[in-house]
């Protein structure tokens, strides 16, 4: 039920990237909701339903992104296992390291984007543009805490476990005995 | 006895034929004299004026208060309805005015639709690429009304791009700009060719233009018509920038597009001769 859900969510914040918010004026950047669900599917949710949700979500950014298919599966792919490597040894889940970790993530996923899109047609002159990623990274930061708190509102309202765990001050250790 | 109630009588109708006759009198002398009030009328007049002025003031004034109080009662939602038709026809003011904008577009459009090979067919954008190293859009029209993969897409100011996916009902565009795109493009004074490639911002690039080539700022490029994918002649953009490098065969040269990819709203899909569209106009033509 929630990897439905997350699909249709993911499926709606692209009609809404794709048509209003490619609208607004360039020096406004496009805000970019999706790879923040994106982050949160490849953090929050667990193998096989994560790579799964986020290969589908690849294969249909293909559709409205770029002229290369395939690039976006692999580099959601890629970035869930990082990510899911990276939480057994990091704690990505703190509140503090989400902005962060999408900030990082954002960078990796447009840098293989660039490498491959450079790799496969290296005859085009592609040009990293530092401008605009730092103009989108810096609406990435603004956006990541909102958004994170809603996705996770949402998702303790589908997994009623996690709502309790959600709503349930969490216990601090005593320090000082230590 | 009986003669003095006859002399009675007679006195009652003498007295009443004359009063009758007294007052036809003075009838007919008011009639046939002056036609002014006499003092003691005008005094009449002007105390009994007063009196009926001072109570038309005082009936008026409790009227107007009453009728205003009234008034104010109905005031506010005659306001609240007055600024929802204000509001109203403000949104339909905009709506003709958007109304009038698009068809001064579309007029635009079709005049340039007579301007090239038939048949052609009309379409708005539905969506943009939301990645910041490609430029593509996302059309109306598809397959089923005989858009295929690349086919040449203009409009009013010049070339957009072309084709690049179609489902049944929207097509994916590669934009001019694109990084990825290349158009077989000459130079409208002297016909040197060269190749124009997109930059991926809004700029595009003219490239394999030899050095010797007599190339200027603000000299017209337009397609070469090689490749068969683009009508000869459509204007493609201006040369901005011109720099030759000691080293190399080639000038590099900038160009401002024709278009401003930004501002896309409606655009013109040249069909080719053997796409669906084209078999039915045949058709129907038949």
């Amino acid at each position: 039920m929630p990897v439905f859900f997350y699909f249709f969510l993911a499926v709606c914040l692209l009609i809404l990237q794709t048509s209003f918010l490619t609208s607004l004026p360039d020096w406004l950047g496009r805000p970019d909701p999706l790879f923040i669900l994106i982050v949160f599917i490849a953090v929050r949710l667990q193998p096989p339903h994560a790579p799964v949700l986020l290969l589908l979500l690849g294969l249909i950014m293909d559709i409205f992104s770029g002229i290369f298919l395939g690039i976006y599966p692999i580099a959601y792919l890629l970035l869930f296992f990082i990510l899911y490597a990276l939480s057994r040894r990091l704690i990505i889940h703190e509140q503090v390291h989400q902005i962060p970790l999408v900030l990082s993530c954002y960078l990796f996923v447009n840098g293989l984007l660039f490498g491959i899109a450079s790799f496969l047609a290296p005859e085009n002159s592609l040009v990293w543009n530092w401008k605009k990623v730092l103009l989108q990274m810096l609406l990435l930061g603004i956006m990541t805490l909102p958004l994170f708190a809603f996705f996770d509102f949402l998702d303790s309202w589908l997994t009623p476990k996690k709502a309790y765990m959600f709503f349930q001050r969490k216990r601090q250790k005593n320090t000082f005995r230590d | 006895m009986r003669k003095s109630k006859k002399k009675t009588k007679h006195i009652k109708v003498y007295l009443l034929f004359g009063t009758i006759i007294t007052f036809i009198l003075i009838l007919i002398a008011s009639t046939l004299g002056r036609q002014e009030l006499n003092g003691p009328q005008r005094l009449a007049l002007e105390i009994i004026g007063k009196g009926q002025y001072v109570i038309t003031r005082i009936t008026t004034g409790i009227s107007n208060v009453w009728y205003g109080y009234i008034n104010l009662l109905d005031v506010r939602d005659e306001n609240e309805r007055l600024r929802q038709e204000l509001d109203k026809f403000k949104t339909t003011n905009i709506a003709y005015r958007e109304a009038v904008a698009t068809n001064v577009r579309l007029s635009k459009l079709l005049q340039v639709k007579d301007t090239l090979p038939p048949p052609t067919l009309t379409a708005q954008i539905v969506g943009r690429d939301p990645s910041l190293w490609f430029r593509t859009i996302i059309i109306d029209r598809g397959s089923s009304e005989g858009v295929e993969k690349g086919m040449p897409v203009v409009t009013v100011e010049g070339v957009v791009g072309q084709i690049l996916d179609a489902s049944p009902n929207y097509s994916k565009v590669l934009l001019a700009n694109d990084p990825n795109s290349a158009i077989d493009v000459l130079v409208q004074k002297n016909r040197v060719q060269g190749i124009i490639k997109g930059k991926g911002s809004s700029g595009l690039h003219l490239l394999y233009v030899l050095k010797n080539a007599d190339v200027e700022e603000g000299d017209r490029i337009v397609t070469s018509g090689l490749g068969d994918i683009f009508p000869k002649g459509l204007p493609v953009g201006s040369v901005a920038r011109v720099t030759k490098s000691k080293r190399g065969m080639f000038q590099k040269i900038e160009v401002e597009p024709a278009v401003d990819f930004t501002q896309l709203e409606y655009l013109i899909i040249i069909m080719r001769e053997s796409s669906l569209a084209e078999q039915n106009f045949e058709k129907n033509n038949h």
